[in-house]
């Protein structure tokens, strides 16, 4: 009687291309153990034929797709496994596969076909949207959120034919703010300025990742079909071979993509022997042509985008050399902020973006096909302990359920009453992530709004912190400007005013405005702090009258916040109020601030809080005879500057990842 | 035989079968192939060396490798009293406890008291305390002002010397308590031999097993139509218990009886306890579902864990007048003074507290007698019990909802994403303990120490934990 539990497979021999091969990673699926052939490809693997599922021996080299034998008891003699060498070019005839979507997938040749639960959630990811994302476009092609040639008109923009994204068609847009078709092409004097593109600015290296063909400088507008509706899709990323991290970011480059060159005829396989690269040793499907790469579990995979540091890509511009001494910014550094900071150790990425989901047991989602019980095999996939498959859910800050903003950050408030003041201290505290936060695209950014009450009635601000002109201002004018006339004023803004004294605030930023690199006034954060406000009662020919004397002050923000906010709100101008925010400053060519990556020429401050950082701030409230004042704040996440997403016509509703009230 | 054991993920990460969010009578349920099934006895009682003390309880415990059975299979571990689970120390609130620990060891061991409101030179944790050394003896001694169902481990080492069977239950009797028919203590502990070849990215344990004071799905003999009060430990390092049974009432948690009684199933993380009310007109099967420390309810078998058969079919009996205080949660000041983000992936086994590995970390320091909100934040890719030595805390709420009664407890799970606010009163002085009590990721830096009242918090050199 043979002990199910006890069969050795000895002498196993494993061959790449005919010869003996060395350190191939040998293993029964479904069980955990892993064993490496010798210098003579030999490898000896103890069986477990007490399972339920099929019992067979696989074989890993990373230049060859993996290899499997079914083996029965008893275990034939001068068992072998014969790999391959995958031919190393790339292909740039092959058809990027389509991933299918919950509602699409009747089709094998689609991954939601097998792969339901992680399609499901790509699906509502937002790389699945990232080709087709409107912001994105607008961005792209410099078009705006509107859609009649009156509105356009009147906000400004030029109403004119262009391509319509996604489709070879030509449509009628709204071009309006920045593009980085015609901002990138000197030759152009009014966009869309799109035949050809000048220079696409690598946006589709990242955002548009599938499209077919050639790798790389390839523009947005290319995308069709599967490259535009599926975005950053899985056969994409699964066909990542190797990460180059001194490469650019994207396909063209960082992310060395290996598209399969092999023609085949075998039925259900397409025109080329499937390659796919993945995290895992013990795929022999040929429906996969899986070979294993560790970066799918490392946060190099990531960086692969989340990581952009690059030379200003407006035409003939070059950074000040002094302060950027390698001539690039640092656009996006997600990466590096990660990898320099607390977790860079032994938290990547996917711990927090792609956490384990308890609801599989693999991939290939066993369970739905009700092949587990009592199964498992070549076709199916054998199970892995729940957990061992990654949700490919990405969540990220505009991933409501996963509340990664609600849980990146916390707020500590002091208060202290003197004489007739309230002064409060507000601590914005990173807590959470491996990054900086915000991180990402430049655009967004955080406020802190700080306020005091009695009851229901407001306290007067009247000194300390001011929110800068992160926050977002309708109009900004000097102390030579005349601060009754506002030509954008309504009825119920406010004007914000400020003393600007000649110092700047000593505070611990990111890179060289973190490292001692840049003195204070390098690291360009002005000090401002609050004098007082208005509110405006009427607005006649463009002058406003207020409901008080205007303060006097360096400088007035006309703003339409109202010292707080509730989450989901749209974003309203907040600059001058009591309070601070947090962002990396880009700067473009004419001295224009918060202004879109590719125009930036200069970054002029960057204080996002970093893993571990902590930011604190004074404010001074007149205490107005409250017998029982409570102090507050709130810290919120916006996606971009309000001034650019108002002239876009984007939704730009503001988060609050943390607020506090407290009596004094 | 086994040449070491660990304790596994057993339900936690067992694979398997089925979907949906609760199981169903549809259920796979495995049990035990062994006759005649196991009988389930509380752990013996440690004898009380002072009887004549009313004011007291004395008892040595004796450290020592120990061979034993666990489900049919032989075991090299570690027991107190040659027992796993050791002898149960069953004492009446205001006493004082007074145990003192032989350790005929090879290793230097401590014993902590879990959920106990003890001083903390005596709390067994080895941050700036030494742990008692091979040969050596230590008396702690206490005054015990709690009720319900608690227990004790090591605190050196505490993973491997739990994993080796270094536990037992400890029992504080209210007077003004119901008695019942039956008064049980209930170990769950998981097993799963120790497999270096591992590289399931870090998860371990492909073979559950989950037992009952050392048996697999055993039977609880009763007394017909009795009232079963079974006061579950689960002492697993890493295993979630979800434990269901029709009929049954959940009674107490951590600290005592609940504020109100709740019915059907309670989830039981490594470090927490739960007392259960069984009213046995005839035999009940008690359940354990499949739990994922990655997310919750998994694909999987749901195991039996325990039959409670009384000898005869009767008609069942009413419940007892338990005293639930029905008192609601305390309001929620909206207020923070203290916020721990757990952090780490199951891939890497990196775990960490606010981005540090203990024992290299920043204590916090609350004042004596301050009343604090602290907020629990997980964003690492594991469920986590947060657990804090020396105190009970509060549960205020999960992601912004409030219990609908007042929840004390000691230990506490915090599920993926989600963010806690706990209410403490640090009203006991010390350098206490934080930690996770998934006891591996504990070894692995989950960990941290809240100081409170007027220090020194932190040691000379970092001993150890």
């Amino acid at each position: 009687m043979v002990d199910p539990q006890g069969v050795v497979a000895q002498g196993v021999l494993v061959t790449l291309d005919g010869e003996p091969a060395q350190g191939v990673v040998v293993r029964q699926p479904g069980l955990p153990g892993t064993y490496l052939t010798d210098a003579h490809g030999m490898v000896t693997v103890p069986l477990d034929f007490d399972v339920t599922f099929e019992v067979w021996i696989t074989a890993s080299h990373p230049q060859a797709r993996i290899g499997g034998r079914r083996v029965r008891v008893p275990i034939e003699e001068g068992l072998s496994i014969a790999l391959s060498t995958y031919d190393p070019a790339d292909n740039e005839a092959y058809d990027f596969h389509d991933p299918g979507t919950p509602f699409r997938r009747d089709s094998t040749d689609q991954c939601a076909h097998c792969h339901v639960t992680l399609n499901e959630d790509w699906h509502a990811s937002v790389h699945a949207g990232s080709a087709s994302n409107e912001t994105v476009h607008d961005l792209y092609a410099g078009t705006a959120a509107i859609f009649s040639r009156l509105a356009c008109e009147r906000a400004g923009g030029r109403w004119a034919m262009g391509p319509l994204p996604g489709t070879d068609a030509q449509g009628a847009s709204c071009y309006l703010g920045p593009g980085v078709v015609h901002d990138l092409d000197p030759r152009c004097d009014a966009p869309p300025c799109d035949a050809p593109v000048a220079d696409p600015g690598g946006c589709a290296d990242c955002h548009a990742p599938g499209i077919d063909g050639a790798l790389g400088g390839r523009g947005l507008h290319e995308a069709r079909g599967i490259a535009f509706e599926a975005g950053v899709h899985c056969d994409v990323c699964h066909k990542v071979e190797a990460v180059d991290l001194d490469e650019p970011p994207g396909v063209a480059g960082r992310l060395r993509l290996h598209r399969p060159s092999e023609p085949t005829t075998a039925p259900g396989l397409g025109d080329f022997l499937p390659l796919t690269f993945g995290p895992h040793h013990d795929v022999p499907n040929p429906r996969m042509g899986s070979v294993q790469r560790e970066h799918f579990r490392q946060a190099t995979l990531c960086a692969g985008c989340h990581e952009d540091v690059h030379a200003p890509r407006v035409p003939g511009v070059e950074v000040d050399r002094a302060r950027w001494p390698s001539g690039a910014l640092p656009i996006q550094t997600t990466y590096s902020e990660w990898r320099e900071g607390p977790l860079g150790e032994g938290v990547p990425c996917q711990s927090c973006h792609m956490p384990p989901d308890p609801r599989v047991t693999n991939s290939a989602d066993l369970q739905l096909f009700q092949v587990f019980e009592g199964e498992g095999s070549l076709a199916s996939g054998w199970p892995r302990p729940p957990g061992a498959v990654r949700r490919h859910s990405f969540v990220g800050p505009r991933s409501a359920d996963a509340r990664m903003l609600e849980l990146s950050a916390a707020l500590e408030l002091q208060g202290t009453v003197h004489d007739d003041q309230i002064v409060v201290q507000a601590t914005a505290r990173h807590v959470g992530p491996g990054h900086g936060l915000p991180t990402g695209e430049p655009m967004r950014h955080l406020v802190l709004r700080v306020a005091a009450r009695c009851g229901e009635r407001a306290l007067r601000a009247t000194g300390g912190t001011a929110i800068p002109d992160t926050g977002g201002a309708l109009a900004i004018k000097g102390s030579e400007d005349d601060w009754e006339r506002w030509s954008e004023a309504q009825v119920g803004h406010r004007v914000r005013v400020v003393q600007r004294p000649d110092h700047y605030l000593d505070y611990q930023g990111w890179g060289p405005f973190g490292d001692g690199t840049f003195s204070p006034e390098q690291r360009g954060l002005r000090v401002e702090r609050v004098v007082g406000e208005v509110a405006i009662l009427e607005v006649i020919d463009g002058v406003a009258s207020f409901d008080g004397p205007l303060p006097e002050g360096d400088r007035a923000y006309l703003v339409d916040d109202e010292g707080w906010i509730e989450d989901g709100v749209e974003a309203r101008a907040a600059a001058g109020g009591p309070g601070f925010a947090f962002a990396r400053v880009t700067v473009d060519a004419h001295g224009n601030r918060h202004v879109a990556a590719h125009r930036a020429v200069d970054i002029a401050s960057d204080n996002r809080l970093m893993p571990g950082g902590a930011s604190t701030t004074t404010h001074h409230f007149a205490l107005d005879d409250c017998v029982d004042p409570q102090i507050g704040a709130a810290l919120t996440w916006r996606a971009y500057p309000v001034e650019l997403a108002r002239q876009k016509r984007w939704s730009n509703p503001e988060r609050v990842l943390v607020q506090t009230w407290r009596s004094l | 035989m086994r040449s070491a054991l660990m304790l596994g993920c057993l339900l936690a990460c067992g694979p398997d079968a089925g979907e949906g969010e609760s199981a169903s009578s549809t259920d796979r349920i495995v049990s035990s192939d062994a006759e005649p099934r196991p009988r389930l006895r509380s752990p013996a009682e440690a004898p009380d060396l002072a009887p004549d003390d009313p004011e007291r309880v004395q008892v040595e415990l004796t450290a020592a490798p120990h061979s034993f059975e666990v489900a049919g299979q032989a075991v090299e571990g570690w027991a107190y009293n040659a027992q796993v689970p050791g002898p149960t120390l069953r004492l009446t609130r205001g006493q004082i406890l007074e145990v003192t620990l032989h350790n005929a060891l090879t290793d230097p061991t401590t014993i902590h008291w879990h959920g106990l409101h003890v001083p903390f030179e005596m709390d067994g944790a080895t941050w700036m305390h030494d742990p008692v050394q091979p040969g050596q003896s230590f008396t702690y001694s206490f005054i015990v002002d709690q009720v319900g169902t608690f227990w004790y481990h090591p605190h050196f080492d505490t993973a491997r010397q739990v994993d080796l069977g270094l536990y037992g239950a400890i029992v504080v009797d209210d007077p003004d308590e119901p008695e019942v028919d039956l008064d049980v203590v209930a170990i769950l502990d998981a097993w799963a031999e120790i497999d270096d070849r591992d590289d399931h990215h870090g998860l371990d344990g492909t073979s559950p097993l989950l037992t009952v004071n050392g048996a697999r799905d055993p039977i609880l003999e009763a007394p017909p139509g009795s009232v079963a009060r079974i006061r579950w430990i689960n002492a697993a390092n890493l295993a979630y218990a979800g434990i269901r049974s029709e009929g049954m009432t959940v009674i107490a948690g951590d600290q005592g009886l609940l504020a109100a009684p709740r019915h059907g199933e309670v989830l039981l993380t490594p470090g927490e306890r739960a007392e259960t009310e069984h009213l046995l007109g005839e035999a009940v099967e008690i359940l354990g579902d499949p739990w994922s420390l990655y997310g919750g309810r998994t694909p999987g078998p749901v195991q039996r864990l325990l039959t409670v058969e009384p000898s005869e079919v009767r008609e069942a009996p009413q419940s007892p007048a338990w005293a639930f205080s029905g008192l609601p949660p305390t309001p929620d000041p909206l207020s923070t003074d203290l916020v721990y983000v757990l952090q780490g992936d199951p891939m890497t086994q990196d775990w960490r507290i606010n981005g540090e590995r203990f024992p290299d970390i920043t204590p916090f320091h609350l004042d004596l007698d301050a009343e604090a909100i602290l907020e629990v934040r997980n964003l690492s890719g594991s469920e986590h019990p947060f657990h804090l030595h020396g105190h009970a805390f509060e549960v205020l709420s999960r992601d912004g909802v409030a219990p609908p009664y007042r929840e004390i407890v000691d230990t506490v799970n915090v599920r993926l994403f989600e963010s806690l606010r706990l209410r403490l009163v640090a009203d006991n002085p010390g350098s206490w303990m934080v930690h996770c009590h998934i006891l591996p990721h504990a070894d692995q830096g989950m960990m941290t120490i809240l100081g409170v009242g007027d220090g020194p918090h932190e040691p000379h050199d970092h001993r150890g934990r």
